[in-house]
């Protein structure tokens, strides 16, 4: 399926609040930063246990809590791995959230959320089931 | 398994836009919490009985309610918000030591879809209604505000979040689903995609999807939707999907093979699946003897604070 890619800039998330989405909005992906740093961020690793080359996103800068991965470029990370697709390659995953340890961010083997998923906690790592075909969208939940 | 009947899809399909209410019940907040007695347990064709007579519409019909074998030992959110407990009590106590003031504990965070709502696709009449193939409204919830300091003292190697994982989970993660049992979650819809009743279901919703116009090889690539707002093409391609998939019961013939697989992996590896329970046994455990350490001394040591 060929769709037109719309890029669209979201305002910052900005301080503590609860937001909540009229309909949450397109699926295309804001571009992954090649690090897992930050007060709230989400994270692939190419290789298991945390390591390899990161593509990471941070969640409290511009993010809205969902992506689909088709649009998400490639692992930016120094180490194993960089340059290669994010969507189907990850290995591993962090979701750290200091503070914030309650919610999860399910990681989808399919896009548009569908198929079945791996939980990565928050405060927490996960090496996915799979290491190929294995992350196609994602959805934060707390 | 029942072979998909195949009997003028198309006149189905526009029943299912006509009685929209009906073709489903739900409205797409289902947290995989179905019946007892439709718990993974394959039973007769919808609309029959045990006797074979013909009664009401079978409940396991209902594509947006589905369970599996595998349900029981995904961690519990009650058992999970015991585990939290804990950990906010040992963090809060580390912080202390430390001179730093506690932030006030998490809480649990609404569901935005159910834990299989999307497992086979879009089944939601009513999200396909809305929202089509977009996700639902859903709220970020308030997120605790920290100071430098708390920020410093939580984490690392050396904060106070790890060493209260580690207490509890004996990892350096905060407690989440075992890996046994996110294997077998994903190995199941992986082998129930290759068996005859599956590969037959997903024809027969492809050919009623073709028949009204909208070319898909499976259920799974019909997102996302690129669009910034749902689009009415999108919803009407999604409500098509939802009446195509209760036409050719195609949840239920999905939810049964992948059921039938679940159970023979389990039975395969009765010890592991043991093992998950105990360790999850030894967990709450900890966690009580955290919070029993906690009473006596809690409150007063908190108002230092306060």
């Amino acid at each position: 399926m060929k769709r037109r890619r719309i890029l669209t800039t979201l305002l910052l998330a900005g301080t503590a609040a609860t937001a909540t989405l009229a309909v949450a909005p397109a699926a295309q992906a804001a571009p992954n930063n090649g690090n897992c740093r930050g007060a709230r961020a989400f994270c692939f690793w190419y290789n298991s246990n945390q390591s390899g080359s990161v593509a990471g996103w941070d969640l409290l800068t511009g993010f809205r809590g969902f992506e689909d991965l088709a649009y998400a470029g490639a692992f930016q990370g120094p180490g194993n791995g960089q340059g290669v697709a994010v969507k189907n390659n990850a290995a591993s995953a962090t979701y750290q959230f200091p503070g914030n340890c309650y919610g999860y961010v399910r990681v989808y083997y399919n896009s548009g959320w569908s198929g079945p998923w791996d939980d990565v906690p928050a405060c927490g790592n996960a090496n996915l089931v799979k290491t190929k075909n294995n992350n196609a969208s994602f959805l934060v939940i707390g | 398994m029942n072979t998909p009947r195949l009997t003028a899809p198309l006149a189905a399909v526009a029943t299912c836009f006509l009685l929209l209410a009906s073709c489903s019940t739900n409205s797409g907040t289902t947290t995989g919490t179905a019946p007892a007695s439709t718990r993974g347990t394959p039973s007769g064709p919808a609309g029959t009985s045990a006797d074979g007579t013909k009664t009401a519409p079978d409940p396991a019909d209902d594509p947006t309610v589905i369970s599996l074998p595998l349900d029981p030992y995904f961690l519990p959110p009650a058992d999970n918000a015991r585990l939290h407990t804990a950990l906010d009590r040992l963090v809060a106590d580390c912080l202390r030591s430390a001179g730093v003031r506690p932030p006030a504990p998490a809480t649990a965070p609404a569901t935005v879809l159910g834990r299989y709502e999307r497992r086979y696709g879009l089944t939601s009449a009513f999200g396909a209604r809305t929202t089509g193939y977009h996700l639902p409204a859903h709220p970020d919830p308030t997120q605790v505000p920290l100071s430098s300091d708390q920020l410093n003292a939580l984490t690392g190697p050396q904060g106070c979040q790890e060493s209260a994982a580690r207490r509890i989970t004996g990892t350096t993660s905060y407690p989440g689903d075992a890996y046994l049992v996110r294997s077998v979650n994903q190995e199941s819809f992986d082998q129930s995609t290759k068996t005859p009743e599956v590969v037959a279901a997903v024809a027969a919703w492809s050919r009623c999807m073709k028949q009204a116009g909208h070319d898909y090889a499976t259920p799974l690539q019909t997102g996302p939707w690129p669009s910034e707002q749902p689009t009415d093409e999108e919803r009407t391609t999604a409500l098509t999907d939802v009446a195509c998939k209760q036409q050719t019961r195609l949840v239920r013939i999905w939810n049964e093979a992948e059921a039938a697989i679940q159970r023979t992996l389990i039975q395969q590896n009765t010890t592991a699946f043991d093992n998950v329970l105990a360790e999850r046994r030894r967990m709450l455990s900890e966690a009580d003897t955290v919070l029993a350490e906690g009473t006596a001394s809690g409150p007063g040591r908190s108002a230092a604070f306060g």
